[in-house]
């Protein structure tokens, strides 16, 4: 009763953070939209990532692609390694260390 | 009383989805390739229209409504993301090149073509 | 008739004139953009609009029947997101099209550093 109590916890941090992260990635959409047009810098980065079910790797690969200036562009076969479209990236270890933060430990929790 | 609140709340509402869809639109326009265009469209467009449906079910009285409409952005908001991934997927895997301003490039030749 | 209402009337016209220009800028990239994929984003931005639109003249009709076709429009909108990658995957590859480089397998694209 307790684990389902914890689980149904963290399900909902998760959903709460994924919306805020939805609002601030809209307006850093729309920052970098009005903006001036050389400013973005996009690349393709590899995010190596340590989920083990399928289930987790979508809910990251969604979560990612509506957070701010990331969308998630393929996973490899073997599930150890995302490749992310990333729309203004001054530098890859950042964009990797925030995703790994942000979402990829919480799903980690959620997965037991 | 509460139908001064909805009603000042619901137009908030309209007019930020509508003013998200349009800096989509803008962005659609503006930005220089396919796949900066798509962060543009899968982001700003999808909570646009997210926030007007809430507004919906911010509006109306009718619980049965209220449901339908909070489905309804639950439901986009689980497919915009997918259909996004899908169509970057396939173009960069029919070879579609990416903006002289990219970057990086980390994924290896191919990675895409292996599970199609 | 109250204050809230004006305020109410007012927004749904702010939305609407705001959703006409999202409208006809997205549809100048359909009928622009240069590649397959550029149009089919603007496709997707479409239905967005659309479905906004629906929200707002729910609204100011009143009509709550509106939500349902909104349901039925975004499921549309998926599947024909869908359906137009497989397209752009099987029609093949964009480079060999376009540099006529003859058997070769689809490359990765050259990145320019």
């Amino acid at each position: 009763m307790t684990a389902i109590a914890t689980k149904a916890i963290q399900v909902t941090s998760l959903a709460t953070i994924f919306l805020r992260e939805l609002v601030v990635s809209s307006v850093a959409v729309a920052r970098s939209v009005l903006g001036a047009k050389d400013a973005t810098t996009s690349a393709i980065i590899a995010v190596p990532i340590g989920l083990r079910t399928a289930a987790g790797v979508t809910t990251l690969a969604n979560c990612v692609s509506l957070t701010p200036g990331t969308t998630s562009l393929h996973v490899s076969e073997d599930m150890s390694t995302l490749y992310i479209h990333v729309l203004d990236a001054p530098s890859a270890d950042e964009v990797i260390a925030s995703i790994k933060s942000t979402f990829e430990a919480r799903i980690k929790e959620i997965e037991g | 009383m509460t139908h001064v609140i909805t009603n000042y709340l619901t137009g908030i509402l309209i007019v930020i989805g509508a003013a998200f869809a349009l800096v989509a639109s803008v962005g659609l326009l503006r930005l220089p390739e396919f796949y900066t265009r798509m962060h543009a469209a899968s982001k700003a467009g999808t909570l646009g229209a997210c926030v007007m449906l809430i507004a919906v079910a911010v509006y109306t009285d009718d619980t049965a409504v209220a449901s339908r409409a909070l489905a309804g952005v639950i439901f986009f908001l689980l497919t915009a993301p997918i259909s996004a991934h899908l169509l970057a997927k396939a173009a960069y895997a029919a070879g579609y090149p990416l903006w002289e301003g990219s970057v990086h490039d980390e994924m290896p030749p191919r990675a895409a073509h292996k599970d199609e | 008739m109250s204050g809230s209402e004006t305020f109410l009337g007012g927004a749904v016209t702010v939305a609407l004139g705001l959703l006409c220009l999202s409208f006809l800028v997205t549809v100048y990239r359909v009928v622009r953009g240069p590649t397959l994929p550029d149009r089919i984003v603007a496709l997707d931005m479409l239905v967005a609009v659309a479905l906004g639109f629906i929200a707002v003249i729910g609204i100011r009709t009143g009509i709550t029947l509106y939500i349902d076709v909104a349901i039925a429009l975004g499921l549309v909108g998926f599947l024909a997101t869908v359906a137009f990658a497989r397209f752009v995957l099987s029609r093949g590859s964009y480079r060999e099209k376009n540099a006529a480089e003859g058997e070769t397998a689809p490359s990765n694209p050259e990145v320019k550093l």
